[in-house]
């Protein structure tokens, strides 16, 4: 039993699936189209409601075309009882032997005597209480089905004159007969008296009273449809057109408009929405003109600036050259000049290489290269600073060559970056830097233990001359620019610089880059958020989700 | 989606289901059947028939028998059939015919034998239609029927019986009443009486539908050319129900008053109903010819049709003293003038007949004896006297002259009246004009009494000393006489006077076994005779006249005078002698008696 009602159960589902899957693009019209949605509900409440309509007419006229064939029967019949009474008061005794021919009679001379557009119908009479007594039928067909033993029963047993509705075979033709009986006083006790009156005149009366709603209401529905389709079209067609407008708009292309029929509703949304689209134009084209005229003015200033710069630069350098000679303090102001130069000198450098991003003129210089050598020549160069700071540099690298499509000098500038960052921020402890690779792409990450970075932060970070704490002194002295500049080179290469950290975990960088320039990346072979932060993992608060402590990766 | 689905299918099941005429319904009881309207009690409780099983002695079972066909027509041979053994029965012809037999011994039978002999005559044949046909009397024949037990089936069986249906004289009696009917004479002048006989177990209720089936039908056969019969083809087209509001409802099919058919049809075809139906008389008759609307009539009048109706309760009663007509002193208007007759021309008068009708006097007076007898008749307005006119081509052995048809107009020749001439029956007319010989079927044999029913259509007539009755046709020019038919009073073995005494019934005189005369009343056909004087002596009654009883006080009897030796004679319970005391205006004079007594008819 169990058995069978799992293979049941197994079937069903199969079929409820097979369903869902036949049902889906159904569903998906459903959900995606208003139109179909007015029209089927448009369609079912017309239905509904036509359908009620036409039932009420069709069966109030049915109950009518009976009430009226019975109410004639009922005349008739009361006659025919006259009639039969009236026959039959000559016979005191229910032994006459005459009595079967005076039946006979009866029944022939009301069934003769009956209109004969009736047709058909049919007179009976009996003797329920006198069994001796033959039953008399004109014209001479069964009865058995015509008289039911129920209506018999109220007839001759109860005294009443009682009706019913039949369907009966008779002369090989199946009919409906509103079968009416009562008992006919006479001498010797009562008789009874059917009559059997067809009603197929009634009934295709009626039949034809219900294919004439029924398909009008048919009718009816399909048209309220169809309205509802166009009535509804009327009005989706310029929202559909709206949409598509608000699509290309939405797209870059902001000259699209809207056309303006007439002056009604969905006139005044058009023309509502091409205002707006013009307005929304307007803007953005001001917005634009507005960053560009700031972007060129960054270049020039920058340009501008190099100029009296290398001039100061070299006054600077021989005054630096000659310190020794000065006084130690103004020997000092030498030095922090020649500092400070230094640094405005890469603030410019850093300036002139985000105009440049900004402006669009970055291009990308790939060729295959090892990228192993790469990192290698960055720890080396910072090995000086890490050294200065008490940091150790801990590279991890593929015994083999990593090579991809990439421009060497700004993958290195990139990790030159995040190294520094990590040993600048790395409190004296080490720096690790892990290169890995797969078929499609190469990740580098820079992982240090230092103060990490707060929750919203490593959004941050890219940001142009953004400080994690304003008021902290730099001690190397970074632009500001460092992380925006490395982000623009990894979206050069249309590859991820993502950040991540944690408040006193640390923080790890992860620069992704395709193995082949120009494919679209898809995962990273390294994971953005460190695999040893795990024993730290006990120490988040036990009702904050894991997820919720992570903090965000963003994909740049 | 689903809803969609859901309500299409719920509305297309409400309009293919919901509505429309159902197949079947339960039984609704409209109203309360009709109450009791019309209840015909039984009243007259039908004789009680003996079955086969009330009886296994043979004799009684034969006796039995000889009743059981009697009643109902319809179901006579099933009644008949089942005293006979079954392979009897099946043999057993069909018909509806039943012979009435006199037995003219008691059956015989020797206890342990299964016969039972009985010996019987042949009265008549009484049909379906209720006619009662008497027939030529025969000797009576015996015959033994069987009597036994029938394997596997209880009581005795007939096991062998005459291949006929037949009933006892008695039972004929005890089963049957008689009942008249009327039909139209050929000229619609009058009703013609025409005797049926019906069953007892007719209940009353179902009397006027038997009626209408038998004037339906034709009439006795004997006065088939004398009468209409209702048009071809006229049908009753249902039972005619019970008197309710003391209206008789009559459904006749359209052929009962064919197209074209004289205005007056469905009055005379009323009025024949009217008679045939009594004693039932309904205030209201209504007929419905076809789908016709009904047509109703309340107390139309019908009974002048009937010419015995218009006779006297108390005749005007006349005799003839010294050949001069005279009135009996017990006579109404017995102080008035002889009707007709001049007083001069009232002497030498050997018969006499007066009539009238409701306008006018006739007498026909035969007046001389022997070659010299002459016919003369005359006819007057009801109280005024005329001369009496010869009637020519007659002479010599006269009878006594009868008035057939005297009509109400002023035409002495529409009148008929019948003469013996040499046992020979001639007509005459009240204008004198010659005498013509009455046609007669078959071999007339010499007449010797002669006398007409009331309707004036139907004659008893005495020859050889038998009974005959016939009908007269006169719807001719020439006057005619139906084929005779022998009837046999019971109990007489020669017939010498008749008279009419009622319209259906005659008085006879004749000589009884005994060789004594007797007068007796039987029925037009013979049957049911009441003996009013069984012993008159051995004289030869040579005379016998009686007035008509009415038909609407049948009980009386009817006054009955006749000539034996000369003399003539009241019938009363005992014979009592016309006296000249008797007459009026009459100075008695011996060795002269008062003879040849007759009434104003």
């Amino acid at each position: 039993m169990r058995r069978v009602l799992r293979v049941v159960r197994r079937y069903w589902r199969v079929l409820v699936r097979r369903f869902d899957v036949w049902l889906a693009p159904a569903r998906r019209a459903w959900r995606r189209s208003l139109q179909l949605r007015v029209v089927a509900l448009t369609l079912v409440a017309s239905s509904l409601l036509v359908g009620a309509f036409g039932w009420f007419i069709a069966d109030r006229s049915a109950k009518i075309l009976l009430s009226r064939a019975q109410d004639e029967v009922q005349i008739s019949m009361r006659n025919k009882v006259a009639y039969a009474e009236q026959q039959l008061t000559v016979h005191p005794q229910a032994r006459d032997p005459r009595l079967p021919s005076t039946f006979t009679l009866i029944v022939n001379q009301l069934a003769d005597g009956d209109p004969s557009e009736s047709g058909g119908s049919v007179v009976s009479i009996r003797a329920g209480k006198f069994p001796e007594l033959p039953s008399m039928t004109s014209p001479n067909v069964a009865t058995d089905e015509l008289i039911t033993p129920e209506l018999i029963h109220d007839v001759a047993d109860q005294e009443k004159v009682a009706r019913q509705i039949v369907t009966a075979r008779v002369n090989d033709r199946t009919t409906k007969y509103l079968a009416t009986g009562s008992p006919v006083p006479t001498s010797f006790g009562h008789v009874e008296l059917y009559y059997m009156v067809p009603l197929t005149t009634e009934d295709s009366a009626a039949n034809q009273i219900r294919t004439t709603v029924l398909a009008t209401g048919l009718a009816l529905v399909v048209m309220l449809g169809v309205i509802a389709g166009l009535v509804t079209r009327l009005v989706v067609t310029p929202v559909r057109v709206a949409a598509r407008t608000a699509q290309r708009l939405s797209a870059g292309l902001l000259d699209q408009r809207m056309k303006v029929d007439g002056e009604d509703d969905l006139a005044l949304l058009a023309a509502s929405f091409n205002q707006m689209a013009a307005n929304l134009q307007r803007q953005i084209v001001r917005l634009e003109e507005l960053s560009r005229l700031q972007r060129r003015f960054t270049s020039d200033v920058s340009h501008e600036l190099r100029t009296p710069l290398t001039t100061v630069r070299m006054a600077a350098d021989l005054i630096f050259a000659e310190r020794d000679e000065f006084d130690p303090a103004v020997a000092r102001s030498a030095e922090l000049l020649q500092a400070e130069l230094d640094r405005f000198e890469s603030l410019l450098t850093d300036l002139l290489e985000i105009s440049r991003f900004d402006a669009g003129f970055a291009a990308l210089d790939a060729e295959h290269a090892d990228l192993v050598p790469i990192v290698e020549r960055v720890a080396e160069r910072l090995a000086g600073l890490a050294e200065r700071v008490g940091v150790q540099i801990e590279l991890r690298l593929p015994d083999q060559p990593v090579i991809a499509e990439v421009d060497p000098r700004r993958v290195e500038r990139v990790l030159r970056n995040l190294v520094g960052n990590a040993v600048e921020h790395g409190e004296a402890k080490p720096v690790r830097v892990t290169l890995e690779s797969d078929d499609a792409a190469v990740a580098i990450t820079v992982r240090d233990y230092g103060v990490g970075l707060k929750t919203g932060e490593e959004r941050l970070v890219f940001n142009r001359f953004w400080r994690a704490d304003p008021s902290r002194a730099r001690q190397t002295g970074g632009t500001g620019l460092g992380l925006s500049i490395s982000a623009e080179d990894a979206r050069l290469h249309g590859g991820w610089l993502e950040a991540w950290g944690a408040p006193g975990e640390g923080a790890q960088f992860r620069l992704t880059l395709p193995v082949r320039s120009g494919d679209r990346l898809l995962s990273a072979p390294l994971p953005l958020i460190p695999r040893d932060r795990a024993p730290a993992l006990p120490e988040t608060p036990p009702e904050t989700p894991p997820e919720a402590a992570e903090p965000k990766a963003e994909v740049v | 989606m689903r809803r969609l689905l859901c309500s299409a299918v719920v509305v297309a099941t409400l309009l293919a289901g919901g509505c429309g005429i159902p197949d079947e319904s339960d039984v609704t009881i409209v109203d309360d059947g009709p109450a009791v309207g019309i209840s015909v009690g039984g009243g007259d409780e039908p004789p009680v028939q003996p079955r086969r099983e009330d009886s296994d002695e043979p004799k009684t079972l034969v006796g039995n028998y000889l009743q059981a066909a009697a009643g109902d027509p319809e179901t006579a041979s099933a009644r008949v059939k089942a005293f006979l053994a079954p392979d009897e029965a099946e043999r057993f012809p069909s018909g509806n015919d039943i012979k009435v037999v006199r037995e003219t011994e008691p059956s015989l039978h020797n206890p342990g034998e299964a016969e039972v002999k009985i010996t019987y005559q042949v009265l008549g044949t009484l049909r379906a239609n209720g006619v009662y046909e008497p027939v030529v009397p025969a000797d009576p024949v015996g015959y033994d029927l069987r009597v036994g037990p029938v394997n596997g089936r209880p009581g005795q069986f007939i096991l062998d019986a005459p291949q006929t249906m037949m009933i006892t004289d008695v039972a004929f009696a005890a089963f049957y009443t008689p009942r008249t009917i009327y039909w139209w004479n050929t000229a619609n002048t009058g009703l013609v009486p025409d005797l049926r006989y019906m069953p007892l177990s007719v209940p009353t209720v179902q009397q006027p539908t038997t009626i209408m089936g038998w004037l339906t039908g034709s009439p006795a056969s004997w006065l088939t050319d004398t009468v209409n019969q209702l048009p071809q083809g006229t049908q009753l087209t249902e039972n005619v129900p019970a008197i309710s509001n003391d209206t008789l409802t009559i459904s006749l099919n359209a052929q009962a008053v064919p197209q074209g058919a004289d205005a007056r049809a469905l009055e005379r075809l009323r009025q024949q109903l009217q008679w045939s139906i009594r004693p039932l008389v309904p205030r209201t008759i209504e007929i419905k010819i076809g789908h016709d609307e009904p047509v109703r009539t309340d107390d139309g009048d019908y009974l002048d049709t009937n010419a015995a109706y218009r006779l006297a309760d108390d005749p005007e009663r006349f005799a003839l003293y010294g050949g001069v007509i005279r009135r009996l002193r017990v006579s109404p208007h017995a102080t008035d003038p002889i009707p007709v007759i001049k007083q001069a021309a009232n002497k030498n008068i050997t018969s006499a007949a007066l009539s009238s009708s409701a306008t006018r006097a006739y007498a026909a007076v035969v007046t001389g004896s022997g070659a010299a007898a002459r016919l003369r008749v005359a006819q007057a307005t009801l109280g005024e006297q005329a001369d009496i006119e010869p009637v020519g081509s007659l002479s010599g052995n006269l009878g006594t002259p009868v008035w057939a048809q005297t009509p109400d107009g002023d035409d002495p020749t529409a009148a008929v009246g019948l003469i013996t001439m040499g046992g020979v029956i001639y007509s005459f007319d009240a204008s004198g004009a010659n005498a013509r010989r009455v046609e007669w079927q078959g071999s007339p044999g010499t007449v010797t009494a002669l006398s007409v029913a009331p309707d004036g259509h139907r004659i008893a007539l005495v020859s050889g000393g038998r009974l005959f009755r016939a009908a007269l046709s006169t719807s001719g020019d020439q006057i005619t006489l139906g084929d005779p038919e022998r009837v046999q009073p019971p109990d007489l073995k020669t017939v010498t006077a008749v008279a009419w005494n009622s319209e259906t019934s005659l008085a006879v005189a004749g000589l009884r076994p005994n060789n004594r005369y007797a007068v007796l009343d039987v029925t037009i056909d013979g049957t049911l005779a009441t003996i009013r004087l069984s012993d008159i002596g051995a004289e030869r009654v040579t005379y016998l006249t009686a007035y008509p009883l009415r038909p609407v006080n049948p009980e009386r009897l009817a006054p009955e005078w006749y000539v034996a030796g000369g003399d003539a004679w009241e019938v009363l319970s005992e014979p009592v002698r016309l006296v000249p005391e008797n007459l009026t205006d009459v100075t008695a004079q011996p060795e002269l008696n008062a003879t040849a007594p007759f009434f104003l008819d």
